[in-house]
């Protein structure tokens, strides 16, 4: 369950990202965030996955209040998200294998249980083949599928995709959300943001619409 | 239980590994560093053993020195005797000899340089004189202060020892040593300063990389350990390095050396570091690059957060 209350987030040397929002997300639910660019999307993706901390106001998840989250308890809370970004970061000097594998190695897993996974999750993306493939040779959209197997190879609690099919075509970001919502139907709380109203529609989910930072619109796909 | 253990060794063993593949591939980096240690570590650890052997060559040179030690006139032979004997127990003694006023003006008039001055004399002018030989081992500080000692013997009126050269030698010695310690001190300090300096480029340098990490939820020490290692192999290294510079000094030395010690009558032969040396700078480099790294890897790793993900 994540619950917002309140919340505002005030970047140093900017405007206010997101202004007074409160919502809560039910365990196994599946919710879209849109809104223009700047409307503050990537923002509330990042305050769940506590890389920003909120200006105002409360960001609890499962009971926990992120914004008391003790340091050394961050790392614990992390692994239980996936997270797909804009921007995918790499380990340029590992294979795609081992980059996906990444969340697994953190903790400890053992090496032969991270490449079964590792492989099991570039399968889901159509990326086997290239698993070792360095990730400096990839395409944009491979990149990102990479990045979408990684966010997915631990077996979350919680993803949370930032424009996960920004550099996919269509057929390719259809098969990726219905990806997604194949999770979501494993039990997994799903949070995707995108400018893209298509797959809402398709997918028929709960959407938020966010404007200069406030929530316009919250609605289940039933209301609609 | 189980598990955690295993899990405990295995991400140390894979942060290591990753850090011999590492050096493998780019040695170069790695080498620089540990060539530093190695410097820093052969200059103290040759002046410490500088000292080492000087203070064996100067071991040898109390021989012979007798320490003659003067009894009231009022002791008589009997007691004079079983001081000496007495004293000829004592671990630090050789032996010991008592010489009676008698046997004292015998001796001096068969030396024969006083003709018959001796004859002249209305009553005997020698006290009574123990003569003592120390163990040659002794140092000049372990001999003053048994001299210190027998002072406090009630039938004794004074000693006579030739200890002042030694006692300003190894003075000296021991100057030579503080400084070699202040010297130790401060490039330890500079061991710390470059190979945190170096684990700090590295951070860097893997900016993006930690942050990723930390997205994923690595903890802190997880992300420490691969930076650690390397500055700790640094050091280990750049200790095993020094020895083989200390050792190559020896063995350039060592002939010259005994060849001069020859020349001199003396049989005297340069120590070098030993082959357990290498284990004493090794240990030392290890453990400096270990703290150097771990300092700076704690100080910087706290500014690196993945907020531009
Ligand atoms: N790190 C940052 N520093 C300052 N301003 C930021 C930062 N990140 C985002 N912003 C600003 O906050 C607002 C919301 O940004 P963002 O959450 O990225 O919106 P969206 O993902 O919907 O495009 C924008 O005006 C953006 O310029
Ligand atoms: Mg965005």
């Amino acid at each position: 369950m994540i619950e917002f209350s309140h919340v505002s987030k005030h970047y140093r040397e900017g405007h206010e990202a997101i202004r007074d929002l409160s919502f809560r997300i039910e365990r196994e639910e599946m919710v879209f965030i849109t809104g223009h660019s700047g409307a503050g999307k990537s923002t509330l993706l990042k305050l769940i996955a506590r890389i920003e901390q909120p200006t105002r106001g409360q960001v609890v998840v499962d009971g926990k209040n992120l914004t008391r989250l003790p340091r050394r308890h961050i790392p614990s809370y992390r692994r239980r998200l996936g997270v797909v970004f804009q921007d995918n970061k790499f380990l340029h000097d590992r294979d795609v294998l081992e980059n996906v594998g990444l969340p697994l190695a953190v903790r400890g897993t053992p090496a032969s249980e991270i490449r079964k996974r590792a492989s099991a999750a570039l399968d889901k993306v159509g990326l086997l083949a290239r698993a070792h493939a360095m990730p400096i040779t990839l395409s944009g959209g491979e990149q990102q599928r990479v990045g979408i197997a990684r966010a997915i190879a631990h077996r979350p609690d919680v993803l949370l995709a930032d424009e996960p099919t920004g550099n996919l075509d269509g057929d390719l970001s259809d098969t990726i959300m219905d990806l997604f919502r194949e999770f979501n139907e494993y039990g997994v709380t799903v949070i995707i943001a995108t400018h893209d109203r298509r797959h809402i529609s398709r997918l028929q989910k709960r959407a938020f619409m966010l404007k200069d930072g406030a929530l316009i619109e919250d609605r289940p796909w039933d209301a609609r | 239980m189980d598990t955690r253990i295993a899990v405990f060794f295995q991400v140390r063993a894979q942060a290591l590994v990753a850090v011999l593949q590492e050096l493998v591939y780019a040695p170069a980096g790695t080498f620089l560093g540990a060539a530093v240690v190695a410097v820093a570590l052969a200059l103290p650890a040759g002046l410490y053993g500088l000292t080492v052997n000087v203070e064996r060559l100067t071991g040898g040179w109390n021989r012979g020195n007798e320490v003659s030690i003067y009894l009231h006139r009022s002791v008589t032979d009997q007691a004079g005797r079983r001081l000496a004997a007495n004293l000829a127990r004592e671990p630090e003694v050789v032996a010991a000899r008592y010489v009676s006023p008698n046997s004292g003006l015998q001796e001096l008039a068969r030396s024969g340089h006083f003709g018959n001055t001796l004859a002249l004399l209305p009553h005997n002018p020698l006290p009574p004189v123990i003569v003592l030989k120390p163990r040659n081992a002794l140092s000049a500080q372990g001999l003053s202060a048994f001299i210190t000692e027998i002072r406090t013997i009630p039938d004794v009126a004074t000693v006579e020892a030739d200890l002042k050269w030694v006692q300003r030698l190894q003075a000296g010695l021991v100057v030579v040593r503080r400084i070699g310690i202040l010297l130790a001190i401060a490039l330890a300090l500079a061991i710390l300063v470059i190979i945190g300096n170096s684990a700090r480029l590295q951070i860097l340098n893997r900016r993006g990389e930690i942050e990723l990490m930390k997205l994923v939820g690595a903890t802190d020490g997880f992300i420490r350990r691969p930076f650690v290692y390397t500055g700790a192999l640094q050091g280990l290294f750049g200790g095993m390095l020094g020895w083989l510079l200390l050792a190559l000094g020896e063995s350039a030395l060592s002939f010259p050396v005994a060849h001069l010690a020859h020349l001199y009558g003396n049989r005297f032969t340069l120590h070098g570091p030993g082959l357990a040396g290498i284990l004493d700078l090794g240990g030392v480099g290890f453990m400096l690059g270990w703290l150097g790294a771990r300092i700076a890897v704690g100080r910087h790793l706290g500014d690196i957060e993945p907020a531009q993900v």
